[in-house]
């Protein structure tokens, strides 16, 4: 069961607004609920190393699968070798997939 | 992968966001994954079906109408409505007639339905998953 | 002052697949070619738009593969080629480990204490 699906698709450095989903991932990690993030359009942006890590890293250390859609990647010239550590490339049929098992799903 | 129906509610107009290519793609994935998908247009994403939307040339790139090759949103959905009858899956496309009248655009390409939050409720109920795309 | 125009884009991607440009770099463009003298500020997620390897062909919605794909660096880099100068935030790249071997050469980088000295040279500054 995939817990919770967040789809983030905000710049998470255009405001706070960009940080909820991350912040909001942590809280359940906390709680021990699974919780996934798809990283898509903008928020592609977090996957970029040397940058995405502040948000990220500490998510995947408390057990959150961070997801990021190829394409947006291609799409912001984010190369594979430039992923946060942890982060993982999964193409939009997996968003669906995760989708089908029927989690509650939210996007940002 | 079981066949399951997942429902999405789109509140985008065309050509004024990403999130319009996203769930586009998410639909044509979902649907080649073999699943039913029900859409519910609010607001805005009602014309995204609207059947008067035509490609225009491109000045600033020296492209004319058939070098562009300019998407348009209705014929996206047109597509979509193939791939399902090719997958021999369903896409039922339901624009919430409220937001249509008070934008005025009434005609939708074949296939798409008018409807109202009836319909999105009777979606939600026979759906694994509703996923809602917010606007901003 | 000299009637000179600067766009400040803060906002990348928004459509751009469907549109098969940014809307305001088109819109730029379009404004030069019409004998503007138009400069662009990029800021935020929009300093994105000078990463070289920008890649965004492959979108496919049932049957329709999409034949033009837009292609923002090259835009940006068009208008420079035409004396547009483009100036991008460098607080807003280095926030996003954008590295300036990865941009494209000859745009110009801004401090944000340097913006209120960049403003004072345009009559006309539109923020998108």
């Amino acid at each position: 069961m995939a817990g919770y699906v967040f789809i983030a698709s905000r710049d998470p450095w255009e405001g706070t607004e960009g940080l909820r989903v991350f912040e909001l991932a942590g809280s359940l990690a906390e709680t021990r609920d699974a919780v996934t993030v798809y990283l898509t359009e903008n928020g592609a942006f977090a996957a970029r190393a040397d940058a995405g890590e502040r948000v990220l890293s500490p998510l995947i250390k408390a057990g959150v699968n961070v997801l990021v859609d190829p394409f947006a990647l291609q799409e912001r010239g984010i190369t594979h070798d430039r992923l946060v550590a942890g982060v993982i490339a999964a193409p939009i049929e997996q968003l669906v997939d995760l989708l089908a098992e029927g989690a509650p799903s939210l996007w940002f | 992968m079981p066949r399951i129906v997942l429902t999405l509610v789109l509140n985008d107009p065309p050509y004024e966001s990403a999130r319009t290519s996203t769930a586009f793609r998410i639909v044509d994935a979902a649907i080649r994954r073999g699943h039913d998908v029900n859409v519910f247009a609010y607001e805005g994403a009602v014309s995204l079906a609207f059947a008067r939307q035509s490609p225009h040339a491109n000045a600033v790139h020296g492209r004319d109408v058939d070098g562009e090759d300019h998407p348009t949103t209705s014929n996206w959905v047109r597509e979509l409505f193939e791939l399902a009858r090719e997958q021999s899956t369903k896409l039922d496309w339901v624009n919430c007639g409220l937001c249509t009248d008070e934008r005025g655009t009434d005609e939708a390409v074949l296939g798409v339905r008018r409807g109202s939050p009836a319909d999105l409720w009777s979606f939600v109920n026979a759906s694994t998953n509703t996923l809602v795309i917010p606007t901003r | 002052m000299p009637h000179r125009m600067l766009q400040i884009l803060t906002t990348a991607y928004r459509a751009t697949l469907e549109e098969q440009d940014d809307p305001v770099l088109w819109l730029t463009h379009s404004l030069r070619n019409n004998g503007a003298d138009v400069d662009v500020l990029l800021r935020s997620s929009a300093v994105n738009y000078i990463v070289r390897s920008q890649q965004a062909s492959g979108l496919r919605i049932g049957d329709w593969l999409q034949s033009q794909p837009p292609d923002l660096a090259f835009e940006v880099g068009a208008l420079m080629s035409k004396d547009c100068r483009v100036f991008a935030l460098a607080d807003d790249l280095a926030v996003r480990g954008i590295r300036r071997d990865e941009v494209l050469p000859g745009v110009g980088f801004v401090a944000k204490a340097e913006l209120p000295a960049l403003l004072r040279n345009y009559k006309h500054i539109w923020q998108w």
